[in-house]
């Protein structure tokens, strides 16, 4: 009889060997199996969008910062999507700027020249692609600065922006593309972004006189006798101040006797009967006289009369703080001039230009 | 040979068998189921909305302390969701009739809540001095002192450009304050996400005798960025 089961051992022993050869195999390619063939995408990281304004309705500048942890090759694409609330028709290349670790790239239209990249928005997503062997490649974990609006101003100069939505909410910009990495961010839209802040400053202006009375003493025919007293001013008035005096009639006695007003020189001389005022603001040129001392060291006192006019003795331009100013009343007799108690009320107004 | 064979072969079954585990997902023309694990929510939308919900899950929604921020439920698992939502108190404030003789105060609050990983800042700049025509009320320097013609700003909150106030607005001789300028300079922050974080922004003024009358005003812009 003849033996067939040699032959079939040799096919067994061919077929166990093929067996173990494929396991042997396999168990030698299996951790290169379970690696995976793509690449995983990364989400960007530190992702703003400062603006220049949030309020409804209004246009603002936006710069959009990313890193991107993979970087963005030069067949690349970045896209950045604004939600369609957003009006962002009136922008062209000339309005967007991409810097790259805050070198810019040059950017056009399209890629038919040979700047870094491309820049185009169209149904409210910016494309932003890479020029293919420009140099305008960004390397893995670069930061990435987009601004669109009138602050693109490195590759031709902004002039337009993008407008705000017309209601407020929180609205979610997208940055993705072809690049590999991608994510996105939100910005606050609100009905007013701005505060007003007011106050008032009151007018104001003060007089203070430092006396309601001026007593002369004994007037006699050897002397000139004197009696001072101050005014003192604050305002705040932007034009300043005017001073004034006036008289209820000469300086009198109640028997109908009075002294003379100063006789027209300006001054009052001693050993005649005279009476006025000088004033020692020595700015400018009021009616009432500058004083020259309001002392008895000469035989005459400047000093202007004094009538039922109002008449200026103290004036400023602008704002002042407590400035004073002293006037000085002066006044001698004659031997004859008879004698009696006399007196007369001077009345002074403070006036401010606001 | 017929003894380890067996082995072999149960071996690679084992090694084979996929290394991720996928979650039962649904979905139709209208709509996307994407997260099911003990929980429902997904991101859902027709023709004329779009919603996320998130359910059955535990203490669904945003939480926070001071050094953190938490997400539970379906929004923050996939965080599709950004948001960065920001409050002013009040557009207007009126400081009133200043005085020579003290500090005048007026507050109001902002109010920020994101899920932002960096957190946010807000900024604010003005469009000029506080001014009437021509006139101006002088800039604050590190604060407002009766009698001095100041204005300027002082933040509840700490380590921002703007200094931060003496825990009151009112009216305190002196005032902290400093000046707002057409600048932006940081009033408030926060280094992760957070939910109603509420600043006070307190505006204080003097005068002197001499300022000019009138009545002065100014324009501020206040602008909140994320950092996600």
């Amino acid at each position: 009889m003849t033996e067939v089961y040699p032959y079939v051992r040799i096919k067994l022993n061919m077929l166990k060997r093929l067996i173990l050869a494929s396991l042997v195999f396999l168990l030698a390619i299996f951790p290169y199996l379970h690696l995976r063939s793509d690449v995983q995408a990364a989400t960007l990281t530190s992702m703003t969008d400062t603006m220049t304004r949030l309020k409804i309705s209004v246009v603002a500048n936006h710069t959009i910062v990313f890193t991107t942890p993979t970087g963005v090759t030069d067949t690349e694409t970045i896209t950045i999507t604004f939600p369609a609330a957003f009006n962002t028709a009136s922008i062209v290349e000339d309005d967007v700027d991409v810097a790259d670790d805050g070198t810019d790239l040059t950017t056009a239209a399209d890629c038919t020249g040979s700047e870094h990249a491309g820049v185009a928005m169209a149904g409210d997503v910016l494309t932003i692609s890479l020029c293919s062997g420009d140099g305008g490649a960004i390397a893995a974990t670069s930061v990435v600065t987009v601004e669109i609006g009138t602050n693109a101003t490195a590759s031709g100069t902004g002039v337009n922006q993008i407008t705000n939505p017309g209601s407020s909410g929180s609205n979610t910009i997208a940055i993705a593309g072809t690049m590999t990495d991608s994510g996105s961010l939100a910005v606050p839209i609100m009905t007013d972004d701005q505060v007003t802040v007011s106050a008032t400053v009151d007018p104001t202006i003060t007089s203070l006189l430092s006396s309601s009375t001026c007593l002369l003493g004994i007037l006699d025919n050897t002397s000139i006798n004197f009696c001072s007293y101050n005014n003192n001013v604050t305002t705040n008035a932007s034009s300043g101040y005017s001073s004034t005096i006036l008289d209820d009639g000469n300086l009198r006695s109640s028997g109908g006797d009075d002294i003379n007003d100063e006789t027209g020189d300006s001054d009052v001389d001693e050993g005649t009967e005279e009476y006025g005022v000088s004033s020692d603001d020595t700015t400018g040129t009021q009616a009432i006289i500058d004083s020259t001392g309001c002392d008895d060291s000469g035989t005459f006192e400047a000093a202007s009369a004094i009538t039922t006019d109002a008449q200026e003795y103290a004036d400023n331009t602008g704002p002042v703080d407590a400035e004073i100013t002293t006037l000085c009343h002066s006044a001698s007799v004659l031997g004859t001039t008879p004698a009696g108690s006399y007196s007369h009320l001077t009345t002074h107004i403070t006036t401010g230009t606001f | 040979m017929y003894k380890v064979l067996p082995f072999f072969v149960v071996i690679l079954i084992i090694l084979f068998i996929p290394s991720s585990v996928w979650a039962f997902a649904s979905s139709s023309s209208n709509y996307n189921l994407e997260g099911e694990f003990g929980s429902f929510g997904g991101a859902k939308s027709s023709t004329n909305y779009s919603l996320t919900d998130t359910g059955g899950g535990f203490a669904v929604g945003f939480g926070s302390s001071a050094s953190y921020g938490t997400g539970s439920g379906f929004q923050y698992v996939i965080a599709e969701v950004r948001e960065l939502v920001f409050i002013i108190s009040s557009n207007s404030i009126d400081l009133g009739t200043l005085s020579s003789a003290s500090v005048t105060s007026a507050s109001h609050t902002i109010e920020v809540g994101t899920n932002a990983a960096g957190g946010y800042k807000v900024t604010v700049l003005e469009d000029g001095n506080l001014r009437n025509g021509g006139d101006t009320i002088s800039d604050a320097n590190d604060d407002v002192d009766a009698g001095v013609e100041e204005y300027g700003l002082a933040t509840s909150d700490t380590g921002q450009d703007i200094t931060t106030w003496d825990d009151f607005c009112n009216g305190t001789n002196p005032e902290l304050a400093n000046a707002i300028t057409s600048m932006s300079q940081s009033v408030a922050s926060n280094a992760a996400p957070i939910d109603n974080d509420i600043s006070t922004m307190c505006y204080s003024a003097s005068i002197t005798v001499t300022t000019d009358p009138g009545i002065y005003s100014h324009v501020l812009t206040y602008i909140a960025t994320g950092t996600f």
